[in-house]
């Protein structure tokens, strides 16, 4: 952090201090109505304040906020930003909200570039932060997190273009890499079992003809979650 | 799927995930196998629970935002624009 110029002494995690106002907690802990703007001025000024944004809460709590009768939210990153912290980062948590599945290769990449223009264009941040638990399977995912968070300008096709060439030596296998890229991307929103086996396919008749083993990781979780898409709902 | 057939299929899945490297964690670290399955078994009882979730295959935003639900970054209060049930998922 020093060394790209950050002289913070420490982070704060703001996260989403005003979503956990429910009425149970307000109810056991009225002083959490405030928290927010309570905080703030406590807070020493040589500090890095970081939150995820509105739009990660509306993907990953979206359900859980209009159980709770939909209330009005601030975006936390901006509220950080006003305040006079610097630097601001907005904390792409989207990218594996902690649940054991979420070990499986995501890329996540119509998302990212959407986050990034986002924490560029709207919230105008110093930096971006990128986070997930279990990173062998998911070298695709942290490839596209790393490349819009320096440049948010760059397209699906491009950045596909640029991981299948690091993943496959043959020209003819990227083409054919590119494609299950895409696929597994697409699974991501339709979770359609199709999807996912077709990607698998894809993915694993490449094994024998490339030395990547981050390939070769991605296609095993890839292979794993196929069964997993598959499986009847516990009872 | 009956019983002997999901056990069947979770078998199966062992059998394929064991010789994988990055799966060693999950298929070997019990070096006895019935327990070691008996623990996999578990793990993968949970993915799928994962996968079925509101957060996962459940859920109505499941990768890009609809921005109609939050069209403008703003430090003030504001309430989110849900789509009616009947608009369908977000894109």
């Amino acid at each position: 952090m020093r060394d790209l110029g950050n002289d913070a002494e420490f982070v704060f995690w703001n996260w989403y201090m005003d979503l956990w106002t429910t009425p149970k907690i307000l109810k056991k802990y009225p002083m959490y109505k405030t928290l927010q703007d309570d905080v703030i001025p406590l807070l020493p000024k040589n500090i890095t304040w970081l939150d995820s944004s509105i739009l990660t809460l509306i993907q990953t709590f979206g359900d859980g906020v209009r159980a709770q009768g939909n209330p009005p939210y601030r975006e936390g990153v901006l509220v950080g930003k006003e305040a006079g912290f610097r630097p601001v980062i907005d904390f792409f948590w989207y990218m594996n909200p902690e649940l054991s599945v979420n070990m499986f290769p995501h890329p996540f990449i119509r998302r990212a570039i959407q986050e990034a223009q986002y924490a560029r264009d709207e919230l105008g941040v110093d930096g971006v932060g990128g986070y997930r638990l279990a990173p062998p399977c998911r070298f695709i995912d942290d490839y596209v997190y790393f490349r819009v968070a320096s440049d948010p300008s760059l397209t699906q096709e491009q950045i596909v273009n640029e991981v299948a060439g690091l993943l496959a030596e043959k020209p003819e296998n990227q083409s054919r890499l590119k494609e299950a890229i895409n696929t597994l991307e697409q699974f991501w929103t339709s979770h359609k079992l199709e999807d996912i086996e077709k990607a698998e396919k894809m993915f694993r008749e490449l094994l024998p003809e490339e030395k990547s083993k981050n390939l070769q990781y991605v296609s095993n979780g890839v292979t794993f979650l196929t069964y997993i898409v598959r499986w009847p709902s516990p009872e | 799927m009956t019983d002997a057939q999901k056990t069947a299929m979770k078998w199966q899945l062992y059998q394929t995930v064991k010789p994988m490297y990055i799966f060693q964690g999950p298929t070997a670290d019990i070096v006895w196998q019935p327990e070691a399955i008996r623990f996999f078994s578990a793990r993968v009882d949970m993915m799928v629970e994962d996968f079925k979730s509101p957060f996962i295959a459940g859920s109505r935003y499941p990768e890009v935002v609809d921005r109609r639900i939050y069209p403008r970054a703003t430090s003030q209060p504001f309430t989110l624009q849900w789509p009616k049930e009947s608009e369908g998922k977000t894109p």
